[in-house]
């Protein structure tokens, strides 16, 4: 059981001890003669006091002024709120994997971005594909919010943008990173996954007939025509 | 107020905890006499408590402190009265849905127990400011929203004020947040900067219910599954006809919801899927767990509880996380939740940092490298919403230039905040105050 009162008296031990302290050290030897700086029943009056004491005995007038002084030093600032926080370390500190770039468009603005993935190897190697990326309020309790902006022939990814990613719903944790995400949505070219289909067409045609499938990523990349619609093209 | 002029016999019960010793209580503990009743008189004249919500918990909140004697007390809730929430947030008649929760909770209690004073205030916790929140004793929260328990836990700690690491009990407003979800329930008490604060604990915090995209979108098998469907694809499917712009979505809007619960209801059909209801809607998109009114009545006097032994030192308070769950049988285990080293809100003090106005962001920063408080190696800066220097690749060539700006260049303002993170420092971030001294 924790008494607020037990703190108060904690410090004042502490800082009437940090004071003999000082004394002793000004006065050049440390004789018991000075230790008392206080008055002694200063000091127990002082010890007796606590939170509720403290406020009754000030009048609320003065308990208020020294109240919107306070106020006066801090209300003006801005206080950064934790979700920023977090996004400030995780962007300062994550190491951007190879063939992704994060670009701002407000530079100030850390938790709204967009991420250009350009893989480097795999069946998507060399297209580049834009997510956006958004910061919740809620972070890092809530996971990133992400969206593809470019249309792709992928099972893990429909043709809305959404995008199935493990680590983006249900198996999201606190401790996981904006640096993870990317790594996560870079993997998702490396080693597209059939069995979390989005795409269900996509996916049944990698699981049964790879090759066509292939077939049709290419396609799509080149800016053709896959199951009678057009992709964008990513690649010459 | 005089208490001896009350109705007869009305503070007995009290009275057996306020005027007797007990084993528990605080060592400094004075029993109220007939002739003076300190204590009693806190309870009605100096004490002000704050309750966040007005709804399941809050009802039972506001009751259980009406009539423990606390009379001064103020409510917040941004609420208005839904007919669903008729069956458990019992201050409220058929005749209120629609109007608002924090008003029409007072003028309950109000008008039900005599010499209470509730104040309500329909608005959002963040329209209030320092000042208000520093005349509470104690504020208690009865919230779903993790976002406003993370503002309000943010916002108490701020006050705090704190001299050369010494805290200054007198600025210590205690946070005691209850929360419910279905049979299982959790009380705690927070003593901003004392003691572990929402914040410290988040990664623990049970995370949301969530389902895979991939399943919502190709093998729904809940009910569950085709609302999410519905709030995820079909709002934004330009196919599906709508009666209101899906851009300006509301979860509180029944217009809204009932297309919701419509859709939902179509693509459960579609897949032979029964059990979506206009209620479970509801639930999902709000993501709240139905909730148990005897849930929200034992951690409503958990709370209370906490409060009144707080407020009164007839015994010493929760230390400093009780779990409650009803589930099977009934299960409580009461720990301690420690501080977090680093706490992103708690675990650094605001220091202040003394500087000229025309320094540059370079010598700015090599004074706090060489500032033995702190342990920087590569701090990254931002003040008020915007980037000063930061170190990793992504922003470094953007913020490159600041380094040759003065402060006042980049408009940090005396008394501004800096958040600082760093790699070398344990938690999240540190926070620092600029101070300006005049330049001669
Ligand atoms: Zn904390």
């Amino acid at each position: 059981m924790f008494r607020l009162k037990e703190l108060k008296k904690q410090q004042e031990q502490q800082q009437q001890q940090k004071q003999q302290q000082t004394t002793s050290q000004t006065n050049g030897d440390a004789s018991s003669t000075t230790t008392a700086t206080t008055e002694p029943t200063e000091v127990k009056r002082q010890n007796s006091n606590d939170l509720k004491e403290i406020r009754r005995q000030k009048s609320k007038d003065s308990y208020f002024s020294l109240k919107s002084k306070q106020s006066a030093e801090s209300s003006t600032a801005r206080r950064a709120n934790p979700s920023e926080l977090r996004a400030q370390k995780d962007i300062d500190e994550m190491e951007v994997p190879e063939g992704c770039k994060v670009n701002f468009k407000d530079t100030n603005d850390i938790c709204n971005f967009t991420l250009d993935i350009t893989p480097i190897d795999g069946l998507y190697q060399s297209a580049t594909f834009r997510f956006s990326i958004n910061i919740p309020s809620t972070y890092p309790y809530n996971p990133p919010k992400v969206h593809c902006d470019t249309l792709v022939y992928h099972p893990n990814i429909d043709f809305e943008g959404h995008v199935c990613l493990n680590i983006l719903r249900q198996d999201w944790m606190p401790v996981l990173n904006i640096g993870t995400v990317i790594f996560g949505l870079m993997t998702l070219f490396l080693e597209p996954n059939p069995d979390d289909p989005l795409n269900k067409e996509a996916a049944a045609l990698m699981i049964d007939n790879k090759k066509q499938f292939e077939t049709n990523v290419k396609q799509s990349l080149r800016g053709g025509y896959v199951v009678n619609r057009q992709f964008p093209k990513l690649l010459s | 107020m005089d208490t001896t002029n009350d109705l007869p016999n009305r503070w007995t019960d009290i009275g057996k905890m306020i005027k007797r010793n007990g084993p528990f209580a605080s060592p400094d503990f004075v029993p109220d006499t007939k002739t003076t009743p300190t204590i009693m008189n806190g309870l009605q004249n100096d004490f002000k408590v704050l309750v966040i919500g007005a709804g399941g918990l809050g009802c039972e909140i506001l009751k259980n402190l009406a009539l423990s004697g606390f009379k001064n007390i103020d409510v917040i809730d941004m609420d208005t009265i839904d007919v669903s929430n008729l069956n458990r947030q019992f201050l409220f008649r058929r005749k209120d849905v629609g109007k608002s929760k924090a008003e029409v909770a007072a003028a309950f209690i109000n008008s039900r127990i005599t010499g209470c004073n509730v104040t309500p205030y329909k608005c959002r916790i963040q329209d209030k400011d320092d000042d208000y929140y520093r005349q509470f004793k104690v504020v208690i929260a009865g919230l779903d929203s993790i976002e406003a328990r993370r503002w309000i836990n943010g916002q108490l700690v701020n006050l705090v004020v704190c001299d050369d690491g010494n805290i200054d009990p007198e600025t210590v407003i205690p946070l005691i947040d209850g929360g419910t979800e279905g049979f299982k329930g959790q009380a705690r008490v927070i003593l901003p900067k004392i003691t572990s604060c929402f914040e410290c604990s988040i990664d623990a915090f049970p995370p949301p219910t969530t389902y895979a995209v991939c399943t919502i979108a190709n093998t729904p098998r809940l009910p569950e599954h085709c609302i999410q469907w519905a709030l995820m694809f079909g709002l934004e499917d330009a196919k599906l006809p709508k009666p209101f712009d899906p851009k300006q979505f509301d979860n509180d809007n029944p217009l809204h919801m009932n297309w919701v619960f419509e859709t939902a209801k179509k693509r459960a059909e579609d897949h032979n899927i029964t059990g979506v209801t206009y209620k479970l809607t509801q639930g999902v998109s709000k993501n709240i767990i139905p909730a148990i009114a005897s849930t929200n009545a034992i951690i409503a006097a958990a709370c209370c509880n906490e409060a009144f032994k707080f407020c009164t030192d007839s015994s010493g308070f929760l230390n400093n996380y009780m779990m409650y769950n009803g589930l099977n049988g009934v299960y409580t285990y009461t720990f301690e939740y420690e501080q977090k080293e680093g706490c992103a809100v708690c675990g650094t003090n605001v220091s202040t940092f003394d500087i000229s106005p025309s320094t540059t962001l370079e010598v700015f920063m090599e004074k706090l490298m060489e500032d033995p408080r702190f342990q920087f190696k590569k701090p990254s800066l931002r003040s008020n919403g915007r980037n000063l220097y930061m170190q990793g690749t992504v922003l470094n060539a953007a913020t490159k230039p600041n380094l040759t700006k003065t402060l006042q260049e980049l408009e940090v303002l005396d008394d501004d905040e800096i958040t600082i993170t760093d790699p070398a420092l344990p938690g999240i971030a540190c926070r620092i105050k600029v101070h300006y001294l005049q330049d001669n």
